[in-house]
């Protein structure tokens, strides 16, 4: 039993011979039970440099162009034999549903928001998720502060004027904030398969109408950002 | 204080990276379909890729302003 490298899981039964592995390993459809997945068989995961993340993303891409859903697998995920990787995907069977039925027939663009600093910060006074739970005990106070975190890293108040171009693109969108400046977040959208040139177009002619905030397209992308979080 | 582990790895990889490379870093080392917890990168590293994103626009936008 060799160990498998995992590249992506899948809807379907790609239509055509996704070809080889980024070692060149031939690459294995593997069912586990309703999932099924991509993978090649590898004694250890490949070192982190430039080339490899390449390699790894042009596997995956092959895979995109002969199935409509997939689900890229994070690089260096390897499984010690085909067991110990179906058990892992098995348990996850049906996050991982939901997701490639999320993804059938999308692709991944990212917009890069910018904004310099400003000179001066004003504070924010707490939302009244906070303000109530000072009031209340500490882990009702720690779970107000969860849930206010989580909704602010969810808002993107700087695309607010681009927001009717979006609209006619995005199906699915998910938001890291940063704290990098001039870096302030980074939004992952999903759209049709095929649309990523229109959605470029509209997107930077309408953000050419913004005046503090500058933002940057790119893709198409495998939906890397639409995998589970986490598997259960 | 020398980086070590994935924090030295992730400042290797980032040496002369562009905006495309640092997407795919973005992407494959800290998005995807996760089997091993464990062999996730650090968060250093992660935090990295936006630093560097960063410094990159930055550096666009100057150029932008001598040559406009």
């Amino acid at each position: 039993m060799s160990p498998l490298y995992l590249y992506a899981v899948l809807g379907a039964v790609p239509s055509a011979d996704a070809g080889a592995g980024l070692a060149g390993e031939p690459l294995r459809l593997l069912r586990c039970g309703e999932v099924l997945a991509a993978a090649g068989e590898m004694s250890e995961a490949p070192a982190i440099a430039p080339d490899t993340l390449r390699a790894h993303d042009a596997v995956v891409r092959r895979l995109a162009e002969t199935t409509d859903a997939v689900l890229p697998a994070r690089f260096g995920m390897i499984a010690r034999d085909e067991a110990a990787l179906c058990t892992r995907l098995t348990q996850a069977a049906s996050s991982l549903r939901e997701a490639l039925a999320r993804v059938a027939g999308r692709e991944q663009m990212i917009l890069r928001v910018f904004r310099d600093p400003a000179p001066s910060r004003s504070v924010s006074p707490p939302s009244a998720d906070v303000a109530a739970g000072a009031a209340a005990g500490p882990g009702a106070r720690y779970l107000a502060e969860r849930a206010s975190a989580r909704r602010a890293a969810a808002e993107v108040p700087e695309l607010g004027a681009l927001r009717p171009v979006l609209d006619r693109f995005v199906t699915a969108e998910r938001v890291d904030r940063h704290d990098a400046p001039p870096l302030v977040a980074s939004v992952y959208h999903l759209l049709a398969r095929g649309e990523a040139a229109a959605y470029t177009e509209a997107v930077e002619h309408a953000a050419a109408d913004l005046h503090d905030v500058r933002i940057t397209v790119s893709g198409p992308w495998v939906p890397y950002a639409f995998a589970p979080d986490a598997l259960e | 204080m020398p980086a070590h582990g994935p924090q030295r790895r992730a400042a290797t990889l980032f040496e002369d990276a562009d905006a495309t490379l640092l997407d795919l870093v973005d992407n494959i080392l800290t998005k995807g379909v996760v089997i091993d917890a464990e062999v996730v990168l650090g968060l250093a590293g992660v935090d990295l890729v936006y630093v560097r994103l960063s410094a990159l626009v930055s550096a666009v936008d100057k150029l932008r302003r001598v040559f406009t």
